[in-house]
């Protein structure tokens, strides 16, 4: 089998949230050796969000939460002080061994540390190196914080939204990883320039630059007429030309169908899908036109029919007859979900046997290589689950520095169990632990729709503390 | 005059709308050759719009103007034998076809990957679908709001006690775009090594699935199914409220950001130490919320947006279209780009999307017209 298309590629990453450590998670998915990079008093925020197995975060729940594990797969880990001198020594050294670092610190953190581009250039001159922030390195707004909320709200938020209520947002942190496959391109670019010319450089990575793109039909809009503002209008589900398109309910528990008829003839099917009711007779909804104008009226009719349907069979029945429609599929469904079983979307993960996770589904990637197809190499990493290997084996420091580093807090160690209590990880007081609601608890709340306890049965997964592999674990080629 | 990384690559388009046309944009702004064969009546997204004052016109449509800027366009009947032929000849040389049609076209006009690559084995090709080139809904029709909600991404949107909502705009199209790029400069990073070509296969509600990777977590870590809400909207989070001429968000992230926000916008009220906590804040949602409500109402959207920031609180503000075009933080990086079309007059668009110093994006020639660079192309061929 050929390698997969990264082989042989190394890259540093030290990165917080979501968006940095999913691009090298899809990177190190395709090949790449990516070592991450986290400083042990204060690691990614994304290993206290949760949830945890069974909603039960351990002592060692900083390598238990879900959030941190959906977005970190196929990586090392190793923890450093980038502040201090010898942290500092290592990184450098570890700079002349790879190929990328990839960092999403406030534009004046690496430089502080002493370690911008000119000074990682200084080690190893064909070093390329992108610093992802929510504006850029320049400009009024350097120094200003940006998640993806934020960018959300700057380039989409009030076109997203019920006409009638508040700017909305849809999905979660979904910048995110709008940026985060920006990135993963901006990086392939930068690898193939450096491939061609030996030139590398530096990516200097806005995401509000990633992002304004998606709002590009109303920024058109306003940049042609100007004095126009309906085209900043929030449409709730509705297309600004076709009719009908909406959400409707239909006879299970929170159960929706959606229908987005593109043309008149998609119109004439859907009329004759669901049997020619008299109301679907009227000429005026013979054209796009006059389908909008009765948006409304059409939409309690449509809502009448779907109350009676259960979703996944309404959307069989319209699909085979030619109209775009789609249940809202929640979860669990789309995880069950034939089209995903058959392509194969979700791959199982095997988590080293202390950390009591087992065996977990996660997300791969939404396209395949007839050749090169990349999947999950590993389980995420615990924190600093590849010290050892990185400092001794690759880097070849000898056994008693490395313990002395140990020691001195520059690269704490891999722990688990009862002992991590002491680590006070995220300067958190000893003792801490997260939230962590059940599901029951969830639903009560209101954030769930339910609970399903047989869930690890359900999925194939082997519940946590089952999975059986002995040693180090591999990262598999 | 910086270098361009794609210089010297030829791409061959038989995409519309908008993905596959995101894709080999981004191509052609960092240097590929990218030859855009539209259907003799053109890509339908053409007429799209926006268009200057709401007057459709093929060759003024704003979102195709920015999603065809420096491509070459030329028309062909891939029905017709003689054009089957011609793009034939066209993939011979190329070293990336990017395509869209429903899974079945291109087997049925004998143009499948394994076809074309009989002739060119080094060709990378990318096929952007709906659902994926398998499975049982390969063949299915949808829209944005289709994949969305099939994807997993509508359950999780919207209001408590509403319907499930989508995007306000073709976010996840673009992502599709962004996904092919990926596969595309992958594989040509590959071909390096082995001089071989392969064939990428993008799902466009693969890629919503790919973008909400925690929504499942819920479920395979605890058993929950995750739901759109909350029942009350988050007051320092992800939510954004109403100000003097807006709407404006902050966050509550460090343990200290609630009483700094309160300092802030030097509400007296919100600074009761019942709000202290986080418990308390819930217990007295009503009440917080009057407070911060009037507190905003002060503020202007811009001073808030800034002032915040000197406070080193994480702030959001709405930016209107009209806005982000006059964005001093953008334009001060030179991020929009005077595109000069023949017919639509001056127009700014998007330039660097991805941040790359030494070879940024450039704009050679605006988006073509309707079979502008068919003879250049074409006619070297045919003769």
């Amino acid at each position: 089998m050929p390698d997969l298309p990264l082989k042989g590629i190394r890259i540093l990453e030290t990165s917080d949230i979501l968006a940095l450590p999913t691009a090298m998670s899809i990177m190190a998915d395709m090949g790449a050796e990516v070592i991450h990079v986290e400083y042990a008093q204060r690691p990614n925020f994304y290993r206290f969000l949760g949830p945890y197995p069974e909603s039960r975060p351990g002592p060692n729940w900083h390598d238990r939460s879900a959030a941190f594990n959906a977005s970190n797969r196929s990586k090392l880990s190793l923890t450093l002080n980038l502040g201090s001198p010898k942290g500092k020594d290592v990184f450098l050294k570890l700079v002349e061994v790879s190929d990328v670092v990839a960092e999403n610190f406030s534009a004046r953190v690496m430089g502080n540390f002493g370690l911008d581009y000119p000074a990682l250039k200084g080690v190893k001159s064909d070093i390329i190196m992108l610093s992802n922030t929510g504006y850029g390195h320049s400009g009024p707004w350097r120094d200003y914080v940006g998640m993806a909320q934020v960018i959300e709200a700057a380039t989409t938020a009030h076109l997203t939204g019920y006409p009638d209520r508040l700017p909305g947002k849809a999905g979660q942190s979904i910048m995110d990883l709008v940026v985060a496959w920006n990135i993963v391109n901006a990086i392939m670019l930068a690898l193939l320039h450096r491939g061609r010319t030996g030139k590398a450089q530096w990516i200097d990575h806005s995401m509000l630059q990633a992002c304004v793109p998606l709002a590009i039909g109303p920024l058109m809009d306003a940049a042609m007429n100007p004095a126009k503002r309906d085209n900043q209008m929030r449409r709730g589900n509705r297309d600004a030309v076709h009719a009908p398109q909406g959400c409707y309910p239909c006879t299970g528990d929170d159960d929706w169908l959606v229908i987005s008829v593109t043309s008149n003839e998609e119109w004439r099917k859907l009329v004759a899908a669901i049997g020619n009711p008299a109301w679907t007779q009227d000429a005026r909804l013979a054209t796009e036109a006059g389908r909008m104008a009765a948006h409304d009226e059409l939409d309690r009719h449509i809502s009448a029919w779907t109350s009676g349907q259960d979703k996944m069979q309404a959307m069989e029945l319209l699909q085979n007859a030619g109209v775009p429609a789609g249940a809202v599929l929640k979860n669990k469904e789309v995880l069950a979900n034939p089209q995903y079983q058959e392509r194969g979307f979700w791959e199982m993960a095997n988590h080293p046997p202390e950390t009591g996770i087992g065996g977990r589904l996660y997300g791969g990637r939404p396209f395949r290589m007839s050749r090169t197809n990349g999947r999950i190499r590993r389980a995420t990493a615990p924190l600093a689950y590849d010290n050892r290997y990185i400092l001794e084996e690759l880097l070849g420091l000898e056994e008693d520095e490395v313990l002395d580093m140990e020691d001195e807090g520059v690269a704490s160690p891999y722990l688990t169990g009862p002992e991590v209590g002491d680590m006070r990880v995220g300067n958190m007081p000893a003792g801490y632990r997260p939230a962590a609601p059940t599901g029951q608890g969830l639903v009560e709340r209101g954030d769930a729709h339910s609970y399903d306890p047989s869930y690890n049965e359900t999925l194939g997964q082997k519940a946590s503390g089952s999975a059986t592999s002995k040693g180090r674990m591999p990262v598999e080629e | 005059m910086a270098d361009r990384v794609l210089e010297g690559l030829k791409v061959i388009d038989l995409t519309h709308s908008i993905a596959g046309p995101y894709c080999t944009k981004l191509m052609a702004d960092y240097g590929a050759e990218v030859i855009k064969v539209e259907p003799p009546e053109g890509d339908p997204c053409r007429l799209l719009g926006p268009f200057p004052g709401d007057v459709p016109h093929q060759e003024k449509g704003g979102l195709f103007l920015f999603l065809n800027a420096n491509k070459k366009g030329v028309t062909l009947d891939l029905k017709q034998p003689k054009g089957k032929a011609l793009l034939q000849e066209l993939v011979k040389d190329a070293d990336v076809l990017v395509e869209s049609f429903p899974p079945q076209v291109m087997p049925e006009l004998g143009l499948s990957y394994e076809a074309l690559a009989k002739a060119n084995p080094r060709l990378v090709m990318a096929s952007i679908s709906n659902f994926g080139q398998t499975g049982p809904y390969r063949d299915w029709k949808a829209t944005e709001i289709v994949v969305e909600a099939i994807g997993g991404n509508m359950y999780i949107s919207g209001d408590h006690d509403r319907e499930p909502l989508s995007f306000g705009v073709p976010l996840f199209q673009f992502v599709a775009g962004q996904n092919a790029l990926a596969g595309a400069l992958m594989a040509l990073f590959e071909r390096e090594r082995s001089g071989l070509g392969q064939h990428i296969d993008v799902s466009i509600a693969e890629a919503v699935t790919a973008c909400i990777p925690y929504a499942f977590q819920y479920y395979t870590y605890m058993g929950a199914v995750w739901r759109r809400g909350p029942k009350r909207r988050i007051l320092f989070g992800v939510d954004l409220w109403p100000c003097k001429d807006g709407y404006v968000g902050l966050s509550v992230i460090r343990s200290t950001d609630f009483e700094e926000i309160g300092a802030f916008l030097g509400s007296a009220e919100m600074l009761d130490p019942k709000f202290s906590t986080a418990d308390g804040r819930e217990e007295h949602y009503e009440e917080l919320k009057e407070a911060y409500l009037a507190a905003l109402k002060e503020k202007g959207k811009d001073e808030f947006f800034h002032e915040a920031h000197a406070w080193r609180l994480m702030a959001s503000r709405e930016m209107l279209s009209t806005e982000l075009l006059q964005c001093e933080q953008l334009l001060d990086r030179g991020y929009f780009l005077e595109m000069a079309h023949p017919q639509a007059g001056m127009l700014p668009i998007p330039g660097e999307v991805m941040g790359l110093t030494r070879t940024p994006a450039s704009l050679r020639s605006p988006a073509p017209l309707l079979g502008q660079h068919t003879e250049e192309v074409l006619g070297k061929l045919a003769r």
